[in-house]
């Protein structure tokens, strides 16, 4: 070698080390970040997603398996108007448009349900593909695909929403791609046919999982069944129905004792820890190991706080009849409350099939339906009904670890099993389980022996078919016929119709249980006869139709007053502040405008505030001259609070400050013995109730041993607390507070990628407004809409977030800001395609048959 | 003059090749180059310069589809990294791709038979 070459050998070798690098980490994934060629080629990676972020202005396609030309009319709002001349081609083309704009959150949701998210994000999202495989949704949603009739129009419907999914897919090139499939360094699946069935049963994963009977066991151990039943109880102490009670328009307040909590003894206290540890185990599957690490479920959140009256639930619906509307006309509203996320849950769309079908509404990505909307006829729209679907049953079992037969009725029976494996990114196998089921369903382990669970999610139900045949109805009796076949999960659906009918009813399968009827227990799974003995007939059902009242309204509260029909429905239901709130507008108001409507989805008042500033107030002149001069200037500033949780409220700061101030005072109760973290709060509806009992047990601080408190003393010491508390935090001037600085909402991505959210938005809310919001901001109104049923319809509306799941499209959250001012925009309503031209025309895309036409 | 036309043309074939085949086309194309041009010890430099050119012509027609930065301020703080940090990144990956494989190259490919001191027998 020459002298001149061994610098060159040098150099050559240092390039040849830097060249394998680059490609290295050009080709392969390391660690979280994946393989940097792909991501970053300007051309096809992460920056492709500028280029494909807006809608072309006109664009013309083939589609295979069309029969005639598809329109689709994009607004100026990015709502797609499907034209076509027949359901099927409207399917296809409706899959077409999700597929454009949502397609990593149709994945997402597959994923979820069937347990497979490490596949595309790692085994830190194993916890959360166990327990998803573990409760069964995913065969079960398969076998309601498969109990479809091959002639079924709903198996045409899907079918066809399905093949224009996947032609999407298929003709996408690597730039079109969500950019969330670069960041995590994977590919699109092909979609199934049951993967729509897999999003209906995530909607039954999100509204009607439940499983606070294993809770309660531990709240039982811990305070006792007495108290318990009274502090948890079957019916809400403060009724607000939503069945109509007749000649009846005011709350009605049950008499309410509180039984003194038992003194916990050590072996309570582990029983409740136990019991405790049981209902995490449950909630949070059998490794919850990373089930935070991604937005992907609220359990472990709502398992933190069985307190499910303001912290996790706060859909309302309400509809005025003609006659007390202004316009003479029936208005219908809604405001499903949910998890917020960018993209929204939702996608708007309106569908035109000439003579067949002529819809408008919310649908959920990876589903061919509109389960809220209208159509030129009625107009519908759903809150949780929250009854107890869910039942739980100790089983006894030939083998603690690894069991293959269960008792029932004095004999053995075999167990179904299948194992199950999990893989990661790459296909590499990370783990696996055994999943056996009994006849009642999946078997769960626990660390107090085996459980099975029966949910009506994993039973026969055909909602597909239900939304399908409802989309098409003209009157509300005839929508409410076409849901019958509607299970899981049970909705509150109200309906409004242009000949002035309005009605309500609790909607889903229900199940008959013996003996007493009630499912807010774990059951002994030994035996057959606690098994469910049928379904409450639809009759049966909670609704009305036609109320006398002239309005309606729904609020996740218990939907039938005990006094009416005590049928066992549930437990522990949601407070009834927003149902009482709704109505007091409603009553006080017979000339209701789609603009009143629109107001009261924000209104910023809440009917707890009185209860509790009376009593505080009540509390501070019971006190005389004991009560100290902070005590009344914190009073004096309370009562001059105007009661509205405005973003520049100063009153509503202390307010809330109070309020959190009584609870943790009086239900120190429910935290073991030197503990802080309560098992879990009753409501404040419980709180109210006591109110009306001065010397309760419940008042007293067990930390003052010596001395028993009364209420009076808990409510004065709660506003000297909270005032000193609020002073110390945000300042000695109380003109400086503002409560939009605490109240604020989040709409996070659903992978909680930073940039691709919209955090710190301050929003309208109140404990117990028709807009709450828990101070996490992570749940609130989903979508917002006001519907007039005139001679025409006219509606309004908006979500948070965008059509567009592109997080550079123009589209992705342009609804944000409108939807955090409370505003709606009016929403298009086109009879044919030719009546969507001029300003509010966005884009226009033609999807043609290919040349064979319809396969 | 020749050179500067070698330069136009490796940045017009970086970013054609990127476009149409994908990002493992750029050292390729440094390869072919610093092959081609293997006498010229400017060759890895003007290889890796050339396809950070590519790469940034191209950003800028993917940027045209929505507002400037939007892609780099939502990404980068998605991967936090931050949006400078991205975009350094983006710009910087193809040139060291580039010229590390024409370095490569005119490393193994001896000294060539053009022009200049490096080719006088």
């Amino acid at each position: 070698m020459s002298r001149g070459e061994v610098p060159r050998a040098i150099s050559g070798g240092i390039a040849a080390v830097a060249l394998a690098g680059a490609l290295y980490v050009g080709f392969v994934p390391t660690g979280p970040v994946p393989a940097l060629g792909q991501l970053l080629d300007p051309a096809h990676g992460v920056w492709a997603a500028a280029r494909v972020a807006e809608l072309p202005r006109e664009q013309s396609l083939t589609l295979a398996g069309l029969a005639a030309p598809v329109e689709v009319r994009y607004d100026d709002r990015g709502v797609p108007h499907i034209f076509a001349t027949s359901e099927l081609d409207a399917m296809r083309a409706l899959g077409w448009v999700h597929a454009r704009d949502r397609l990593f959150q149709m994945e997402l949701t597959v994923r979820k349900v069937t347990g497979t998210l490490s596949e595309i994000a790692g085994p830190e999202l194993l916890g959360t593909d166990r327990r998803s495989r573990e409760r069964g949704l995913a065969p079960a949603a398969e076998l309601k695909w498969r109990a479809l009739s091959s002639d079924s129009k709903i198996r045409a419907t899907v079918n066809a929403y399905v093949d224009g999914i996947n032609l999407w897919v298929g003709a996408a090139g690597a730039q079109d791609l969500p950019v969330e499939y670069k960041l995590l360094g994977v590919e699109p699946r092909i979609f199934q046919s049951q993967d729509v069935y897999y999003m209906l049963a995530e909607m039954s994963q999100t509204l009607a999982w439940q499983s606070e009977e294993l809770e309660r066991g531990a709240i039982e151990a811990l305070i006792g069944d007495a108290a318990t039943a009274a502090l948890f109880p079957l019916n809400a102490p403060i009724q607000e129905p939503i069945q109509p009670v007749p000649g009846r328009i005011a709350s009605r307040y049950a008499a309410t004792k509180f039984p003194a909590p038992r003194a916990p003894s050590a072996a309570a206290v582990a029983a409740a820890r136990r019991a405790s540890e049981t209902g995490r185990r449950v909630a949070l599957g059998p490794a919850a190991v990373g089930a935070r690490s991604l937005a992907l479920d609220g359990a472990a959140a709502a398992i933190e706080n069985l307190t499910r009256g303001e912290a996790v639930v706060g859909s309302n619906n309400w509809a005025v009849a003609p006659e007390r509307s202004a316009s003479g006309h029936a208005l219908l509203s809604g405001d499903p409350h949910l998890n917020l996320s960018l993209p929204s849950i939702w996608y708007e769309v309106h569908i035109v099939v000439p003579g067949e079908m002529d819809v408008y509404g919310v649908s959920l990505p990876m589903t061919p339906t509109i389960p809220i909307g209208f159509n030129r006829d009625v107009a519908w729209t759903a809150t949780n009904t929250g009854a107890d679907v869910t039942d739980f049953y100790r089983e006894v079992v030939d083998d603690s670890t690894s069991p293959t037969k269960y008792r029932l009725d004095g004999e053995w029976r075999m167990l179904e099993q299948r194992v199950e494996e999990y893989h990661g990114k790459r296909g590499a196998l990370l783990a696996t389980d055994t999943l056996r089921r009994t006849h009642r369903g999946p078997l769960l382990r626990t660390s107090e022996g085996w459980l099975s669970l029966r949910w009506t999610a994993l039973e026969a139900g055909d909602e597909a078919s239900a939304f399908r045949d409802a989309a098409r109805a003209t009157t509300a009796e005839e929508w409410y016929k076409a849901m019958e076949p509607y299970k899981a999960p049970a909705q509150n659906f109200l309906v409004a119709d242009r000949g002035g009918a309005i009605g309500i009813r609790s909607t889903g399968r229900y199940p008959i249980r013996p003996g007493d009827g009630r499912g807010d227990r774990i059951f002994d799974g030994s035996t057959s006869k606690v098994d469910w003995l049928g379904d409450w007939p639809v009759a049966k059902y909670p609704q009305a139709l036609r109320p006398a009242q002239g309005y309606l309204a729904s609020n996740n509260q218990q939907p039938i007053d005990p006094i009416v029909r005590a049928d066992y429905l549930g437990w522990d239901w949601p407070t009834p502040w927003r149902a009482m709130r709704i109505n007091e507008i409603l009553r006080a108001d017979a000339a209701m405008t789609p603009e009143k409507m629109r107001l009261a989805h924000t209104d910023p008042r809440s009917a707890l505030t009185e209860h509790v500033r009376s009593a505080v107030r009540a509390a501070v002149a019971a006190r005389g001259p004991e009560a100290t001069a902070t005590d009344r200037e914190a009073l004096t500033f309370l009562d001059e609070w105007d009661g509205r949780f405005d973003s520049e409220s100063k009153g509503a700061v202390l307010y809330n400050a109070v309020l959190q101030e009584i609870t943790r005072r009086t239900w120190d109760e429910m935290a073991p013995p030197g503990e802080t973290q309560r098992l879990a709060t009753p409501n404040t509806m419980m709180l109210v109730r006591l109110f009306e009992d001065p010397t309760s047990i419940w008042w007293d601080d067990r930390t003052t041993t010596d001395v028993r408190e009364v209420r009076d003393q808990i409510l004065v010491a709660s506003l000297h607390a909270a005032w000193e508390g609020t002073r110390s935090r945000f300042g000695n001037d109380p003109r400086a507070w503002r409560w939009g600085d605490q109240r604020m909402a989040s709409v996070k991505h659903l992978l909680q990628l930073p940039g691709f959210g919209r955090e710190s938005l301050q929003v309208q809310s109140g404990p117990g407004t028709l807009s709450p919001n828990d101070g996490r901001g992570t749940n609130g109104a989903s979508w917002r809409f006001v519907v007039e049923l005139g001679d025409s319809v006219v509606a309004w509306g908006t979500y948070p977030g965008g059509q567009s799941g592109n997080p550079v499209s123009s589209r992705y959250a342009d609804r944000v800001e409108l939807w955090r001012t409370g505003a709606l925009a009016p929403l298009r309503l086109p009879r044919a395609a030719a009546d969507l031209s001029g300003v509010t025309l966005k884009s226009v895309l033609v999807l043609r048959p290919t040349a064979g036409g319809a396969r | 003059m020749r050179r500067a036309a070698w330069f136009i043309g490796a940045v017009v074939v970086t970013a054609l090749s990127t476009w149409l085949v994908g990002w493992w086309s750029v050292p390729v194309v440094g390869a072919v180059w610093g092959w081609a041009k293997r006498a010229d010890p400017a060759t890895p430099l003007m290889a890796g310069l050339a396809a950070m050119i590519a790469w940034s012509l191209l950003l800028l027609i993917s940027a045209s589809g929505a507002p400037a930065g939007s892609v780099s301020t939502a990404v980068g703080q998605a991967m936090r990294v931050g949006p400078g940090a991205l975009m350094g990144l983006t710009i910087a990956y193809p040139g060291l791709l580039a010229a590390s494989a024409a370095a490569v190259v005119r490393a193994v490919g001896g000294r060539g038979r053009e022009k200049g001191p490096l080719v006088a027998r």
